[in-house]
């Protein structure tokens, strides 16, 4: 008795371009849609979801179609008194969203906009004894929110601002014997939580932690037949799977170990072509989240179309040459 | 009118809770559009029914309600906030039962438990119901972690010292948010139990809600395939209301057999009993059974996975806790294989071991927290529930020969030559490769 190997089939008509300039008619659009029900429903991450089409416009070169003061201001009038930022107007402050924050300022050079002191304090306050972030005052932990705190200092150039010895041995502590990380010490290996480690390490310069080719080979297997990458064993192949393994492949030096001419017919699989937009797997629905994902993985497969992309933090080069932030990775 | 309609519905679903406080299970009924004139609340034998055409005019209304009650109108425009505690309970009730990772709603909600407004034990069910729709709802999970938290604290907030033990280990288990109350979920001292054979075999904590729990995530995880969140909210229990007693360690290592024998593709079910593995090697290291105790139970781990593994080729995540068998195998094994002056399987010396060979020990093996210990002779039963038939349970000195990387190659090399299934082939390249760089890092090692 045989199993059928979770994977996906590319369709033979499925789009093998890059349909660049309906990407950014999708993102321009989906951000005018203000009223509907599923606009609603997507609040609790609204500045996520912000960064997510910012950062894609960007990359594809046309963040001009947005507009740029009316995102500052709503930025801004999501910072609470204690520095945090929530997700929309009326929302919580979480880390989570204080990271899409500064992303998001940072791309339009507009850190000026809100209380930057308040914001480092914010974060800082986060960071307990054993080194951990809590996301917010309730507590919870997970080394998301080591990442996020240090993407977040490290691009408001205030790494000093924590204990990174302390915050550095607590994502070694979620380190499992296969190389990977999880969410929290012994959790299970998981390609989203070590691209969070990784990136962390790479954020505070230590990526010597990681052992390179153990962790390397986890990543390459995450490659299925159809090219695409999952996330964890048996899992199906995703688009944002696959940059998270791409871009900790990319820190790590080993983004040559997978098949890249596959990878990238998988991706390309994804888009929509009539309304833009990738998705997870070929045929199904669009959503900017996938749409950045799968943007910023061609570009670290090379496309030319595209803006260079950082692996680490996500964000065009080119933002990040302008504040002369560089960050070391490891070499092939 | 949208308005007034979404209102009426709130009210309806309130109603709905009212009549049957058992409710155990949502779901959305696929109809867009109104079709009768009738309530799109149902309830049947406790199962809620919320057709799907009402959706989106309650979850706006109940979200501006959450809103306002953060100070916000519906533009975002500053308010005065009004707060009462019901209506604030309904509105996080239906944003959550839709959108179940609004965290501004379980907020709201956990700051409704802190003004003694809502229960823990009701809010546990009530997210309990929001994961049998969104079983994958990570804020869902942390929000019954702040839950358990408030109920352990309580408990013992007039109790006992930590757990030196747990202090010890403390660096790792816990999460942090735990430290107010760390080693404190106990009903009696650990170290009082510590190490004794016999007696102190009460739990550390309340069974029920213990129960209640692995319930949950149980449910979650047959809801959704490898869920991480279910996994991972499991292990955390264990660690922080069961403080990893032996009993459930073996009891969970025991059920969960069953569980992944049924579920041979499931990563997380099979990653969660490599935590409680790493547990229990904890446990017996501290025991000092590693080798009479611990090593039977790897066999039998061994022998489980040759046995899924040629019933049902092709199963990436069996030849996953495959690699996690054999190097925690290794690693038991390097602790052993001393310099000439201890090679005895019954060195009492637990501080020489770890000094001769604290750079090779496995990490796993220091990592995770605390386990509370106490045994008595019930637990030779459970033992031998796990163990399970393997009739090698005495160590001599050929057992450590039984699983060698050799021995594995072997396997591999079987399994390659005889499959007819191609992605099974591939896996166990993939294996063989993973073991091979083992022997290439152990030889970089020596260099």
């Amino acid at each position: 008795m045989s199993a059928p190997v979770k994977d996906v089939t590319i369709p033979e008509d499925a789009p093998s371009d890059l349909l660049l300039n309906k990407h950014a008619d999708f993102i321009a659009l989906y951000g005018a849609k203000k009223d509907d029900y599923e606009y609603c429903m997507t609040e609790y991450l609204r500045l996520s979801g912000m960064y997510w089409g910012l950062t894609t416009m960007d990359l594809l070169g046309q963040l001009e179609r947005m507009d740029r003061q009316q995102v500052v201001e709503f930025v801004a009038a999501c910072q609470h008194d204690c520095g945090g930022f929530g997700a929309s107007l009326g929302h919580d402050p979480h880390l989570l969203y204080a990271l899409s924050a500064v992303q998001i300022l940072t791309l339009y050079d507009a850190l000026d906009a809100v209380n930057v002191d308040k914001l480092v304090e914010f974060v800082s306050n986060l960071q307990q004894p054993d080194g951990s972030f809590f996301g917010d005052k309730w507590g919870e932990v997970d080394t998301r929110f080591s990442f996020c705190a240090v993407a977040c200092l490290k691009l408001l150039d205030k790494l000093s601002a924590i204990d990174l010895e302390k915050a550095t041995n607590f994502v070694l502590s979620c380190m499992n014997f296969d190389g990977g990380f999880g969410c929290r010490p012994g959790s299970e290996s998981h390609s989203g939580q070590i691209y969070c480690c990784v990136g962390f390490l790479a954020v505070t310069g230590q990526l010597h932690h990681v052992n390179a080719d153990l962790l390397g080979w986890w990543l390459c297997e995450r490659q299925l037949p159809s090219g695409g990458l999952n996330g964890r064993p048996e899992k199906l192949p995703d688009v944002c799977y696959s940059w998270w393994v791409l871009a900790s492949l990319k820190m790590i030096g080993r983004l040559h170990w997978i098949d890249k001419d596959k990878l990238r017919t998988f991706i390309l699989a994804c888009q929509d072509e009539e309304t833009g937009g990738f998705s997870d797997r070929p045929g199904d629905m669009v959503d900017p989240f996938h749409t950045l994902f799968g943007i910023a993985g061609l570009s670290l497969l090379g496309a030319t179309e595209v803006k260079t992309v950082n692996p680490v933090l996500c964000m065009p080069e080119d933002t990040l040459r302008r504040i002369n932030l560089h960050i070391e990775l490891l070499s092939s | 009118m949208a308005h007034e309609l979404a209102h009426r519905i709130l009210s309806d679903l309130s109603t709905a809770f009212q009549r049957h406080p058992n409710i155990d299970e949502v779901g959305f009924i696929c109809c867009p559009t109104c079709q009768h004139n009738r309530s799109p609340v149902v309830v049947e034998n406790n199962k809620l029914g919320i057709e799907t055409w009402c959706l989106e005019l309650i979850f706006p209304y109940a979200h501006d309600k959450v809103l306002r009650a953060r100070g916000r109108d519906d533009r975002g425009r500053k308010i005065k906030v009004s707060r009462s505690a019901r209506s604030l309970l309904e509105a996080t009730r239906a944003v959550l039962l839709v959108q179940a990772d609004c965290l501004t709603a379980w907020n709201i909600r956990k700051e409704l438990v802190e003004a003694e407004d809502l229960k823990c034990t009701q809010d546990l069910k009530f997210a309990a119901l929001v994961l049998t729709k969104h079983p994958k709802s990570s804020e869902t999970f942390a929000h019954r972690r702040w839950l358990l938290k408030q109920i352990i604290q309580k408990t013992t907030s007039t109790s006992v010292q930590p757990s030196p033990i747990a202090q010890a280990s403390h660096t790792n288990g816990l999460v942090a948010g735990d430290q107010a109350s760390s080693g404190a979920a106990v009903e009696q001292p650990l170290n009082t139990q510590h190490g004794t054979k016999a007696g102190g075999t009460k739990l550390p904590c309340d069974e029920k809600l213990l129960e209640t729990e692995l319930t949950v995530c149980q449910s979650s995880a047959e809801r959704y395939p490898s869920n991480y969140y279910a996994w991972t909210h499991r292990a955390w229990v264990v660690e922080n209301v069961a403080r990893c007693h032996y009993k459930i360690l073996m009891k969970e290592l025991c059920d969960n057999r069953h569980w992944i024998s049924r579920h041979i593709s499931d990563h997380s079910g099979l990653q969660y009993r490599q935590f409680l593995l790493t547990q229990l090697a904890t446990h017996f290291r501290l025991e000092d059974a590693l080798q009479d105790e611990f090593l039977p139970v790897l066999t039998a781990e061994f022998e489980l996975l040759t046995d899924l593994i040629t019933a049902f080729p092709g199963h990436e995540a069996l030849w996953y806790h495959r690699r996690y068998v054999f190097q925690q195998w290794e690693s038991v094994l390097s602790m052993f294989k001393c310099p000439k002056s201890d090679n005895s399987a019954s060195s009492k010396n637990h501080t020489h071991l770890q000094q001769q060979h604290c750079s090779e020990v496995p990490v796993e093996l220091y990592t995770h927290s605390a386990s509370s210990f106490s045994r008595d002779r019930d637990d030779s039963k459970l033992h031998a529930a796990v163990v399970q038939g393997n009739k090698k349970a005495k160590v001599d000195s050929t057992y450590t020969e039984h699983h060698t990387i050799q021995t594995e190659l072997e396997f591999c090399r079987n399994i390659m030559a005889t499959s007819q299934d191609g992605w099974q082939v591939r896996l166990a390249g993939s294996y063989q490769h993973w073991l091979q760089q083992r022997i290439l890092g152990q030889d970089n090692k020596l260099l």
